[in-house]
């Protein structure tokens, strides 16, 4: 493979890579930069919806279910972190903590229900296409593709309906938001569940692509805390932005450096963009704070 | 002022030593009688969480059968045997800690484990210090060799020992050109070395060494690498998950058709190897996942060993869980050469520990329900084991073995002299 087809086989796998890290990212965002609250357990909530993924396989013979399955499923799975969440929901600190517990425990659970052996979910779609001389599988672009139209309805709804509004209102003033008669309370569960079903969609979406095992989620977690610092909190569509990029740089760096120094490069990359523009870590410039 | 004290005369000066001696000897008796009826202590340095959770669930099994049947049967030296084991998370750093807790905290006269390289190398220092017999299952050449010690022992192969038994079938039968894709971390970079010396002078070539680091998830970019007009041969190094994802990700680019696969150890580890990606790998293993693959003479002692440990014919134990079955065996014979050695060397207590080293320096095992791997022998120079090892090939979802290399055809020049 040339050069050129390299460099365009890189772009293509990383903008796909990058719109499913965008989705899970975006879960993330959802309950980190609207509802304040840092969801630890959102890598393990992916790796749950995957697991339903590969049960969805195994038992019931179709993997199309599980991606109706597993967001509701999760999502129901992150209202009920969100409740046990709700003594300790305003202190942050310990709600890194309970969530990590969450985290804990889900990995665990699965590893003494479906056991370390990684397990797989055959492509659900067999044909592929070929690619600059190399295969590649419809279904990474049939992921691309629905990824790209949920994170368009994610949009719609956080910045479109009423719904949304209301979010983003009890994240500027939770208090004066309770006064006006927001759910305030209500609307951090569902923010909880958003982020779940979210979480449980990228699980199930990915489950094709990788080894399932009950640490992938932990892993995927640095990633994607990564992608919403750089994006910054509650900026959905940059996070999307910076998750593709991401991805693509990550491969082109890995195909054109070593694995190792194109690890580090991306990640020295990253810290730049936040030395650069700190108001990614949700900051106000000095002169907003005077006013 | 009133002098309170007792005068110190010679004869209550006398009475006090004598006094002071019986009690001595009274409490060393006592100590002594204790000491050789206390139970030994063995500790299991195991991953039972973590990428190599796996490996640790049939490790714990593997070696609670063994002390199990030890104890069932007298025990060692009439002394009964307590397992111990702590979890190392599958991370050196947590690994090494755990290490001290097993002698300090748990009381282990000995360790065997981890499966993890990263975890042994991290964990030598601590068998030295306290001078603990300590042997580990991770494969990395360093750990009988330039970081080894004399209370190391290896059973199993080294990496380098796989590339000695291997390098010259892969070569001849499958090609000597390779690209090499492997685990950015202990193993793999000793993996890569050890291969890759040998491919080339005997007048193979590498085409590439691709490292990739641990927990990949897509292995487009680094198979994008491979040259299937260049190359032959694509050695994979990698263990679990990530060979899985690898193998699924190559059949998708075609490459699996473009050049052989030939896999290390872990490449196929507990892996449910039935789909087509897996197809055709050819692969290295020190003992047969299943029965119908283990030598004629070691048969029934392999069924009765797998009976006990809880594994069937086809390597499978409870819920379809597939055995690591390159390594499972290893626990269960580090506890039945423990005690082969203890009963020889007359091993009481820690200060028997010279003689017991004695004892394993270039001790020959020979095949049986205790040894079910087959015969081997312990190198006396480093500390390492060597015994037979097995090309195997994915044939309709089932591992066949097509080749036994001897336990001579792994020995390699020493990397240390202890």
């Amino acid at each position: 493979m040339g050069q050129i087809s390299k460099l365009a086989f890189g772009l293509l796998n990383g903008a796909t890579w990058g719109t499913v890290l965008a989705l899970l990212s975006s879960g993330l965002n959802v309950v980190f930069g609207l509802m304040g609250t840092v969801n630890v357990a959102h890598g393990s909530l992916y790796m749950v919806g995957a697991y339903l993924a590969w049960i969805c396989f195994a038992s019931l013979g179709s993997f199309w279910l599980s991606l109706i399955v597993s967001p509701l499923a999760v999502g129901l799975l992150g209202v009920l972190i969100g409740l046990l969440l709700k003594p300790i929901r305003k202190n942050p600190i310990l709600s890194v903590l309970g969530t990590f517990g969450v985290t804990l425990v889900l990995q665990g659970s699965a590893l003494v229900l479906w056991g370390g052996t990684p397990r797989r979910v055959p492509l659900p779609l067999d044909s592929s296409f070929s690619l600059f001389g190399t295969g590649y599988s419809f279904y990474r672009i049939f992921v691309a593709i629905v990824s790209g139209l949920v994170l368009f309805c994610l949009w719609f709804l956080v910045e479109r309906t009423k719904f949304g509004l209301s979010l983003r209102a009890a994240r500027e003033d939770s208090e004066l938001s309770s006064a006006i008669g927001i759910p305030v309370f209500t609307l951090f569960l569902l923010g909880f569940g958003l982020g779940g079903a979210l979480a449980g969609v990228s699980g199930a979406l990915i489950a094709p692509l990788v080894s399932l095992t009950p640490g992938m989620g932990l892993r995927v977690f640095a990633i994607v805390f990564l992608i919403v610092i750089v994006g910054g909190l509650g900026k959905v569509w940059r996070s999307v932005i910076v998750a593709i990029s991401f991805a693509v740089f990550r491969g082109l760096a890995s195909v054109f450096l070593d694995s190792t120094k194109g690890l580090i490069l991306t990640f020295f990359f990253a810290l730049l963009v936040i030395l650069v523009n700190p108001n990614v870590l949700g900051r106000r410039p000095a002169n907003e704070n005077k006013n | 002022m009133k002098n309170t004290g007792r005068r110190l005369t010679r004869r209550s000066f006398l009475k006090g030593v004598i006094a002071g001696g019986l009690s001595l000897m009274a409490g060393g008796l006592k100590f002594h009688r204790s000491y050789s009826s206390s139970p030994i202590t063995i500790g299991l340095q195991v991953e039972l969480t973590g990428g190599l959770a796996t490996y640790g669930y049939w490790h714990l099994k593997s070696a609670r059968a063994a002390v199990d049947r030890i104890n069932a049967e007298g025990g060692i030296g009439g002394r009964k045997v307590k397992l111990v084991h702590e979890d190392t998370e599958t991370d050196p750093t947590t690994g090494s800690r755990k290490m001290r807790r097993l002698i300090l905290k748990r009381g282990a006269d000995f360790v065997i484990g981890s499966q993890h390289s990263g975890v042994c190398l991290a964990s030598l220092p601590a068998s030295r210090r306290f001078s603990v017999p300590y042997f580990p299952i991770g494969e990395a050449t360093e750990i009988t060799g330039s970081d080894g010690h004399e209370y190391v022992f290896r059973l199993n192969c080294s990496v380098e020992a796989h590339a000695e038994a291997g390098y010259r079938w892969v070569m001849k039968n499958l090609g000597p050109n390779w690209t090499v894709l492997y685990a950015d971390y202990a193993m793999g970079q000793s993996a890569v070395e050890d291969w890759g010396s040998r491919l080339e002078a005997s007048g193979g070539r590498i085409v590439d060494n691709i490292a990739v680091p641990q927990g990949t998830d897509d292995f487009g970019p680094y198979l994008q690498k491979v040259d299937p007009e260049k190359s032959d041969v694509l050695v994979i190094i990698l263990y679990g998950p990530d060979a899985l994802a690898c193998l699924r990700r190559s059949e998708e680019m075609g490459l699996n058709n473009e050049l052989a696969l030939f896999g290390n150890t872990g490449s196929v580890e507990a892996l449910d190897i039935d789909f087509s990606g897996a197809e055709g790998l050819w692969s290295i293993t020190n003992y047969p996942r299943c029965l119908e693959g283990s030598p004629v003479e070691l048969k029934d002692a392999n069924r009765a060993f797998r009976e006990m440990v809880g594994v069937s014919s086809d390597g499978r134990g409870s819920k379809g869980r597939i055995v690591d079955a390159s390594h499972f065996w290893v626990p269960w014979e580090g506890v039945n050469l423990l005690k082969e050695a203890m009963e020889s060397a007359g091993w009481e207590g820690n200060g028997d520990n010279s003689r017991l080293i004695e004892k394993l320096e270039g001790i020959n095992i020979h095949g049986s329900v205790d040894y079910p791997q087959g015969s081997k022998y312990i190198r006396a120079a480093d500390h390492q084991g060597f015994h037979s090892q097995y090309i195997q090939r994915v044939e309709d979802g089932e591992l066949e073995i097509k080749t036994e290399l001897s336990p001579e055809d792994s020995e390699y020049e020493p990397n240390a002299e202890l």
